[in-house]
C-alpha cells in the first residue's frame, strides 16, 4: 500500500509537467454584436470637462485625466470648429466600449498623425502624451516647474495670429491692436529646424516687463508644415519659461518628420 | 485484513489525518483573512488577493516564507479527506457528521473551481445600446478581424480571431491560418509609454504612427499598466514587416493579404456571452439638492430565441442568467446626458457549488442536533 501511494506522489507531478509544458498557442474564434444606438449630441449645457468631475473611479477610467489642467484645453479646441466638446477619442479611450464614451469625430479628424522624432533636452523628462498631446516635458527642478506639449493638427489650426490671441486671452494679456500684433509677429525669431522645417517662435514674456516673475507665461512655437501644424508650447511661470528658453529652441530645431 | 485497515495502518495517511492539522489550518486561515483584509487597505484589493490567498507562498516582512491561503487550502482539502479514510466510523449514528464533513469538503472544491474556472470581466453600455460580450479588467490578446465599414450606429457583427498575448513566445511564431497572417514576437512590455519619437532607423507599422515603446515599472493596480509589443509580422502577399501594437492604440492596424484587409490589435480580452445584453435604460436617484448619486439601476433586456427579456440590475440585486452574474457597478454620463451603466460580470460554471455545499453543512448540522436531542431525551427519559 505504501509502495502505491508512493508511486502516485511522484507520477502526479510528473503528470503535470508534461502535460502543463509548451502548449501550443490557443486560437479563438468567435463572433462580436455590437448594436450602435444614436447619441444624444448638440450644445453642452454646462462646461466641456465638467462631467470629469463625476466621473468613477473604476478601472474603466483610471487612465483618464480627472482635472481640467491635464486636459488640454487651448490648442486643441479653441480653434477647431466642433459642435461641443467631449471627451476625445483618442489613445487614452481605446480599450473603452464604444458607448462608455462619446466621440468627437471633428477633433479626431483635425489630428495630424504623422510621426515626428525630436531630441529631449538635457534636464527635462519626457512623458507620454495623453489626449492630443504627442508628448510632455517637465523638468526636475520642482522649484521652477514649466511643462512643454507638443500637439500636431491638420490644416491652418487657427493661424499664428489667431493661437496668439488666445494664448494671450489664456495669460490674461490685454489683445493688442491689429498693428501691435504684426510688429509683434514681424519681432519674433523664425527658426529652421534640423529637417528644414520652417518654426515661428512666440515669446509671450516680451508683453509682460512689468509683470512679476511669479506671473503665469508662456513660450511657444509653430511649425508650419504642409498641411498641418505642429505646436510646442512651453507654460510655467515667467521665470522658469525664461530660464527654460534656451532649450526650448534646442527642441523645436530637433523636431523632424520621420521618413 | 480489510482495504480501510490497511489505510488506518499507513502511517503517513495517520499523519495527514492529524486532528493538530486541522487545527494548524484552520489558525493559519484566521491569521491570513484578517492580514488579507488589512492589507487590501494599503495595497488594493487585487494584490492582497493574490499575496494572501491565491498565492502557495509569499515573503512575510520581504524575507519569512509564509504559507498562502491556497495551500492551506490544499492541505486542509488532504487532511479532511485522509480523516474521511482513516478515522470516521461510517454508522448511522454519525450519519449527520459525515454530512457535515462532505459538505466542508465542497466547500474546498467550490472554493478551488472558482478560483481557476471564474472569469470575472466588465460591460459598459450606453442607453439603447447591446453587446454580446464582455471585456476583460487586464488580461490582454492579439485581436484579428476582418475590415469592415463601420457606421456611427446600427448592428455590428465581426468575425475576430483572438490570442492570449502571454502565449506569444519568441521562437515560436503564431500562425493565423484563415487570414494568412504569421506573427512572431520580437518585444513584449507588461507596462510601457509609446512615442511617435523614433530613436533608430527602423520603421514600425502602426496605425497611430507609434515608432518607440519604453519600458515602464509595474503599477501595483494591473489595469494601470498598458502593454506594448513589437512582432515581424509575415502575410500571404510576401510582405514582411515589423509591427508595433499598444494597448492603448487609437486605432487597430490594418494588414493587407491575399484574402483582403484584416485589422490587429492589442487589446483587452473580450469574453463572449452566449446572448447578447442591451441597457434599456440607466435610471439615477441623487441625493436632494447634490449631483451625488443616492442609488442607480439599470434595466437590461436579454435577447433569447430571439425574443427580448428585460430585468432590472441594481446595486444588491445582480442578474443571474447562465452561469453569468451581472452586478451593477458604475456608470459615467456625459455632459450631452448620454448615460453608460458599467456592469461587473462573472462567469462561474461551479456557481452553485458554494450554495450546494450551504446546504449539505446546514442538512448534516440539523441531523446531527436533532438526534443528538432524539438521544439526549431517550437518556433522561
Amino acid at each position: 500500500m505504501n509502495r502505491h501511494i508512493t508511486s502516485i506522489l511522484f507520477l502526479l507531478p510528473a503528470l503535470v509537467l508534461i502535460f502543463g509544458c509548451d502548449r501550443p498557442a490557443v486560437k479563438r474564434q468567435y463572433t462580436e454584436i455590437f448594436i450602435q444606438a444614436p447619441k444624444k449630441t448638440g450644445m453642452a449645457m454646462t462646461d466641456p470637462h465638467s462631467f470629469l468631475q463625476g466621473m468613477p473611479q473604476d478601472d474603466i477610467h483610471a487612465n483618464l485625466p480627472l482635472s481640467d489642467s491635464n486636459m488640454p484645453q487651448d490648442d486643441i479646441h479653441a480653434n477647431l470648429q466642433l459642435p461641443g466638446s467631449t471627451m476625445p477619442q483618442d489613445d487614452i479611450h481605446a480599450n473603452l466600449q464604444p458607448g462608455s464614451m462619446p466621440m468627437m469625430p471633428g477633433l479626431e479628424q483635425s489630428v495630424d498623425r504623422t510621426p515626428l522624432s525630436w531630441k529631449t533636452p538635457k534636464g527635462w523628462l519626457e512623458q507620454k502624451g495623453s489626449g492630443m498631446r504627442l508628448v510632455t516635458f517637465s523638468v526636475s527642478d520642482k522649484s521652477m516647474p514649466i511643462e512643454t506639449t507638443i500637439v500636431s493638427l491638420g490644416g491652418s489650426a487657427g493661424g499664428i495670429e489667431g493661437n496668439i490671441v488666445r494664448w494671450m486671452g489664456q495669460l490674461r494679456l490685454a489683445v493688442p491692436s491689429a498693428a501691435e500684433m504684426a510688429a509683434f509677429i514681424k519681432k519674433q525669431d523664425v527658426l529652421t529646424t534640423e529637417s528644414g522645417l520652417t518654426a515661428t517662435m512666440v515669446d509671450l514674456t516680451q508683453w509682460q516687463d512689468k509683470e512679476k516673475d511669479t506671473a503665469a507665461s508662456m513660450i511657444a512655437a509653430i511649425i508650419e508644415r504642409p498641411g498641418s501644424q505642429t505646436f510646442v508650447k512651453m507654460t510655467g511661470t515667467k521665470k522658469a519659461v525664461l530660464a527654460n528658453r534656451a532649450k526650448f529652441k534646442e527642441l523645436v530645431t530637433s523636431i523632424a518628420v520621420n521618413k | 485484513m480489510t482495504f480501510r485497515q490497511k489505510l488506518q495502518r499507513n502511517k503517513i495517511l495517520k499523519a495527514l489525518a492529524s486532528l493538530k492539522l486541522t487545527v494548524l489550518c484552520l489558525s493559519l486561515l484566521f491569521i491570513l483573512t484578517l492580514w488579507g483584509t488589512v492589507g487590501q487597505v494599503q495595497n488594493g484589493l487585487y494584490l492582497a488577493q493574490e499575496r494572501f490567498f491565491h498565492s502557495f507562498f509569499f515573503l512575510a516582512m520581504g524575507f519569512l516564507p509564509f504559507p498562502g491561503a491556497q495551500l492551506v487550502m490544499w492541505v486542509l482539502f488532504v487532511n479532511l479527506t485522509a480523516v474521511a479514510l482513516v478515522r470516521y466510523a461510517y454508522t448511522w449514528n454519525r450519519i449527520g457528521i459525515l454530512i457535515i464533513h462532505g459538505g466542508l469538503m465542497l466547500f474546498l472544491v467550490s472554493g478551488y473551481v472558482t478560483l481557476h474556472g471564474a472569469v470575472e470581466s466588465h460591460l459598459a453600455l450606453g442607453e439603447g445600446n447591446a453587446a454580446n460580450y464582455s471585456t476583460a479588467f487586464h488580461s490582454w490578446d492579439v485581436a484579428v478581424w476582418k475590415d469592415q465599414e463601420t457606421p456611427a450606429t446600427g448592428k455590428f457583427v465581426t468575425d475576430v480571431t483572438s490570442v492570449d498575448i502571454m502565449a506569444f513566445k519568441h521562437d515560436r511564431p503564431v500562425v493565423f491560418e484563415d487570414q494568412g497572417i504569421t506573427l512572431r514576437l520580437l518585444e513584449y512590455y507588461r507596462n510601457c509609454g509609446a512615442y511617435t519619437g523614433g530613436q533608430t532607423d527602423i520603421t514600425y507599422r502602426n496605425a497611430s504612427g507609434i515608432q518607440r515603446l519604453e519600458p515602464r515599472g509595474l503599477e501595483k493596480e494591473p489595469g494601470e499598466n498598458t502593454p506594448g509589443a513589437i512582432f515581424q509580422a509575415e502575410t500571404t502577399t510576401g510582405e514582411s514587416f515589423k509591427l508595433l501594437l499598444y494597448g492603448s492604440d487609437t486605432a487597430p492596424t490594418p494588414i493587407e493579404t491575399k484574402d483582403g484587409r484584416y485589422n490587429l490589435s492589442l487589446r483587452l480580452k473580450h469574453y463572449p456571452l452566449p446572448f447578447t445584453l442591451k441597457l434599456v435604460d440607466f435610471i439615477m436617484e441623487r441625493h436632494p439638492g447634490t449631483d451625488t448619486a443616492r442609488a442607480y439601476k439599470s434595466r437590461v433586456a436579454i435577447e433569447t430565441n430571439g425574443a427580448w427579456r428585460e430585468k432590472v440590475i441594481s446595486m444588491n440585486n445582480p442578474l443571474r442568467y447562465k452561469n453569468f452574474t451581472f452586478y451593477q457597478s458604475s456608470y459615467s454620463i456625459d455632459k450631452f446626458n448620454n448615460e453608460t451603466s458599467i456592469l461587473a460580470v462573472v462567469h462561474n460554471a461551479g456557481q452553485v457549488l458554494p450554495y450546494l455545499a450551504t446546504f449539505i453543512t446546514f442538512a448534516g448540522l440539523v441531523i446531527h442536533f436533532c438526534m443528538m436531542a432524539s438521544r439526549s431525551r431517550k437518556k433522561h427519559a
